[in-house]
């Protein structure tokens, strides 16, 4: 699912699953790990993580501890640990995380915001331009 | 003192080759108790109401899923436990308990450790395994027929293939405790009070206030068949199970489908299915799975 699976925080056995030919309208709310892979409108919240496949299409607020992201996002994404976006990965909303880690050809439009303890000086963002993209930040590595 | 109802249908009659041992095994063990066989369709409630009046305060299944539906229907809000001696064909509540034979259930019903377990209700009928809609019901048809020995295995393969070929999905209209719905084509979907089906995550308990929904969207006619046959492992099929958690969900379609609850036709859609607020005490193995 995933090019670069080391960079995402294991999700083992997710509790919630949103399959492929699923359209999903209203706010999935849960304790433990969610996996889209299908369409979802309204809103995602969790304490765990949720992972959204690269043919997920969602039209919704993300909340959750983290985030891997492989599909495409239309609204505001918060990770209170770990936001992860792939190299399929479209995001079109803000986003905040403690910990922030971008593939190289993602695709980002919106504001980021990390976490008040992370020091601003450590944070190198790159910006990269795409044609015909609205790509804002791409950066190449993990920063914290 | 143990009231026991013998189903001799169930299993295709497996209880009529063991009665004379069984019936032994429970006096050496000291727990005879009193038994009565069910003739048809609904005695097992009929004895169930028996047993309560006499002032039983455990009714033993002597049979399947299907025997303990209609004696779980029948004790109601009653005070009364429930002991099984597994002889159905489709055992999936033993199972869960921990109790795998005859002989270990006499055992387990003489150390009589008591457990409460969630119940499921569909309109008014509870159940305690699962409730299912789409292909689930053709086999439970089919396996029924089994039972009743007018399909053989070669007769069961042949309608399977048949059954799989000719299989259309359903479109389905799920809402999820008013918080969520959902829209999708279904190949199956079954609402599982634990991990009673092979494909319900491990994690699932019948104590957890919860009903688990499994929904397979589509699958080809090989894996549609390997389902029916219980071979397929859906954990391999990603994208095409999705899985959620509830407690109410209220099911539409644009026909109306049957749905079963512990292998029986219970209810046409639309449909409301829920957790009970009545629990079923039951005696378990040390060994139950949960």
């Amino acid at each position: 699912m995933f090019e670069k699976k080391d960079e995402f925080v294991s999700t083992g056995a997710a509790e919630t699953v949103v399959g492929t030919s699923v359209k999903l309208k209203g706010t999935l709310k849960s304790d433990g790990d969610i996996t889209v892979d299908g369409s979802v409108n309204g809103e995602i919240k969790t304490k765990g993580t949720v992972t959204i496949g690269p043919n997920a299409n969602i039209i919704a607020n993300v909340h959750a501890k983290n985030v891997n992201i492989a599909g495409t996002v239309q609204g505001n994404v918060v990770a209170t640990d770990r936001l992860s976006l792939s190299e399929s990965g479209r995001v079109y909303g803000d986003i905040s995380a403690n910990i922030l880690s971008i593939s190289a050809g993602a695709l980002f439009s919106g504001k980021s915001t990390m976490a008040e303890n992370v020091r601003e000086p450590e944070i190198e963002l790159t910006v990269e331009k795409e044609e015909e993209s609205t790509v804002e930040e791409v950066p190449e590595t993990t920063k914290k | 003192m143990y009231y026991y109802i013998i189903n001799p249908a169930s299993g295709g009659g497996k209880i009529n080759k063991v009665q004379d041992k069984l019936k032994d095994r429970l006096r050496e063990l000291g727990i005879a108790g009193e038994f009565a066989k069910s003739t048809g369709p609904g005695d097992v409630a009929r004895l169930t109401q028996m047993a309560i009046d006499k002032g039983y305060k455990t009714v033993v299944a002597v049979g399947g899923d299907g025997t303990i539906n209609e004696i779980i229907n029948a004790i109601g809000d009653h005070n009364v436990a429930l002991g099984i001696i597994p002889m159905g064909s489709s055992n999936e509540l033993a199972n869960m308990l921990g109790i795998t034979e005859w002989q270990m259930a006499c055992n387990i019903l003489a150390a009589r450790k008591v457990e409460e377990v969630d119940l499921g209700l569909i309109n008014d009928k509870l159940f305690v395994t699962a409730a299912s809609i789409g292909f689930d019901n053709i086999i439970f048809g089919m396996k029924r027929s089994q039972r009743t020995g007018s399909l053989g295995r070669f007769g069961f393969m042949t309608k399977l293939y048949a059954a799989a070929k000719a299989y259309k999905t359903i479109h389905l209209e799920l809402n999820f405790d008013g918080k969520f719905s959902v829209e999708t084509d279904c190949f199956n979907f079954s609402l599982s009070n634990g991990a009673f089906l092979n494909y319900i995550p491990q994690k699932s308990k019948p104590q957890d206030n919860m009903l688990d929904a499994v929904l397979v969207s589509h699958l080809n006619f090989r894996d549609a068949v390997s389902y029916g046959k219980g071979t397929l492992d859906l954990s391999k099929k990603p994208g095409q199970v999705s899985v959620f958690h509830t407690k109410k969900i209220k099911i539409t379609s644009k026909d109306p489908v049957v749905v079963s609850a512990d292998g029986k036709i219970v209810a046409e859609t639309p449909v409301t299915i829920e957790v009970s607020d009545r629990k079923l005490k039951v005696i378990v193995s040390k060994k139950r799975h949960f």
